[in-house]
């Protein structure tokens, strides 16, 4: 269980992004988002309780920063869900680390189990 | 000729096939026709030969067709009198050869019965020599030597043609090797851009999708808590026509990547009873009883998706193959087999089976790709067991409409069972 207890969702798709944080408000959580990967060192100084990854970013590849974030002091306890639309996120998310992952299109009941696993309301 | 200028002679001939023979190794290896027609020229010059030519074995008409001749006037007859197409009916010293790969030397082929009209009369061939080249050990064509004076090739001009012959064979089958690796790195290539185009496509479609997804579940989260009835069955409604239409996207995919050998599946350590008990939460809606059975903890590897969507299909089906609320039994369990430790995915119904559907009706849906949506649910079922090294079976049973098994084998060192539970929902 992480200290914060906000979820961060990083996905370059708006109506995704927007739809992520409306199911995990309701659900009682409190959210921030990001649209780009760019700002991701940001995170060193504000680690959120969860992070919510897409791992197609548009810039960036969401897999290489879940592996950065597990490599640094600051961010290696962060929980991190890859979330993709490619059927080997299995795969990936194992392969960087990610402690899970949710396939698209995933149900509202799937993302609040999986942030609810890691992340106290 | 005296002795002396005899052995001169002979030591000057074998000084110069030698050199042919260097010279033409020397011949850069890429442009294999520009090599086979400098071997001719060369190999005609050293022998001092009418005509040299190179027939290969055309399998479509089994004809001997002569693709690289000497340019000689007796070379040129030979196009012009159509002496370069040999059929292997026709017989001949040159077929002879090529059928038993056994070299050939004469110096009177005038006088040799069932010689080709064309080759004696009309070439004016007299002395020849016929050698088999093979790629491999398969018989591709035949080297052939011709001069008009009888008795004019000696059996060093015989062991010479031999070595072009077992030279051209390794041309040939060099440059087939290159044509092959290259025909290959081109559907190789085809192949990446077909698996690229799949990803980005599902990869946009899903994306779509999920927003939608997200949209109605909160609408009926949002009626459930406030007893919207109307708004829940709507939400309900759409949300199932949206299941449908992504689990329609993925078989459109998984069915191409079958098409083009690209279906693969990611297998990875999974817990088999959270695959099962999130799948029967999304069937929660649904008033049909189930029990599930299975052991407290299941570590196996696997591809989870695949395993979550073979097991939706089996639920689906059972769904439908029964009777309204008959009750389902879902059973996980291991069992020892000869070569080692396998899992079975079992899914009955209870009751007579629907009619309308006949066993080997289902057998077909299994084995092709061409039917209608759940038809091609569960052709991918019977794929997704293959990928695993496993299988998919459907039987019926006494007082059983359907049994569903996905069984597959499970490393022994990986295997992890703790305890038994057993667990009444309604779907």
């Amino acid at each position: 269980m992480n200290s914060s207890s906000e979820v961060l969702i990083v996905d370059d798709d708006p109506a995704i992004v927007e739809a992520l944080s409306l199911m995990l408000e309701d659900a009682g959580y409190a959210v921030r988002t990001l649209r780009e990967g760019e700002t991701f060192e940001a995170l060193q100084e504000n680690v959120p309780g969860v992070l919510l990854l897409d791992i197609w970013l548009s810039g960036r590849d969401g897999s290489a920063i879940c592996s950065y974030l597990k490599s640094q002091p600051a961010t290696r306890h962060l929980p991190i869900i890859l979330i993709s639309a490619n059927n080997n996120i299995v795969r990936i998310a194992a392969d960087v680390g990610a402690d899970d992952y949710l396939a698209k299109p995933f149900s509202m009941k799937e993302v609040v189990a999986k942030v609810g696993k890691y992340l106290s309301r | 000729m005296n002795a002396f200028s005899q052995e001169e002679y002979l030591n000057e001939r074998q000084d110069s096939l030698l050199a042919t023979l260097e010279h033409l190794l020397e011949l850069p290896a890429s442009a294999v026709h520009f090599m086979l027609d400098q071997a001719v020229q060369q190999v005609q010059q050293v022998l001092a030969a009418d005509l040299v030519a190179l027939f290969f074995h055309d399998p479509t008409t089994d004809t001997l067709v002569a693709l690289h001749i000497s340019d000689t006037s007796m070379g040129k007859q030979q196009r012009a009198s159509g002496m370069n197409r040999l059929p292997l009916a026709n017989g001949g010293s040159a077929v002879e050869v090529f059928l038993s790969g056994v070299p050939f030397l004469t110096g009177h082929a005038d006088q040799i019965p069932n010689e080709p009209r064309g080759i004696i009369a009309g070439l004016g061939i007299k002395s020849q020599l016929d050698v088999v080249f093979r790629v491999q050990t398969r018989h591709r064509g035949v080297v052939l030597a011709a001069s008009a004076t009888p008795d004019f090739f000696t059996e060093n001009d015989l062991h010479f043609l031999e070595a072009i012959a077992r030279w051209v064979g390794h041309v040939v089958g060099r440059s087939e090797l290159v044509e092959q690796i290259k025909q290959q790195d081109v559907e190789q290539d085809q192949k990446r851009t077909t698996e690229e185009l799949l990803t980005i496509m599902t990869h946009e479609l899903r994306n779509f999708l999920q927003p939608l997804r997200g949209r109605l579940d909160l609408i009926l989260e949002r009626a459930k808590r406030e007893g919207r009835e109307k708004d829940i069955r709507d939400a309900e409604s759409s949300l199932h026509t949206l299941n449908l239409l992504a689990r329609g996207i993925s078989d459109v995919v998984d069915i191409a990547r079958l098409n083009q050998g690209m279906f693969a599946v990611h297998p990875v350590p999974m817990n088999l009873k959270e695959v099962v008990q999130d799948v029967v939460k999304t069937f929660a809606t649904r008033s049909v009883p189930l029990t599930l059975r299975f052991p407290q903890d299941l570590i196996v590897t696997a591809d989870p998706l695949r395993v979550r969507q073979a097991f939706e299909t089996m639920l689906l089906y059972a769904v439908y193959a029964s009777p309204k609320a008959a009750e389902i039994s879902v059973d996980v369990s291991i069992e020892r087999r000869t070569d080692g430790p396998w899992v079975l995915l079992g899914v009955k119904s209870v009751g007579s089976a629907k009619p309308g559907i006949s066993e080997s009706q289902l057998r077909a849906f299994v084995a092709s790709s061409h039917s209608t949506q759940l038809g091609v649910q569960l052709y991918l079922t019977n794929q997704i067991a293959l990928a695993h090294d496993g299988i998919f079976t459907i039987d019926s049973a006494t007082n059983h409409a359907c049994v569903l098994t996905l069984a597959f084998p499970i490393e022994e060192e990986e295997l992890i069972v703790r305890g038994e539970d057993e667990l009444h929902v309604m779907m």
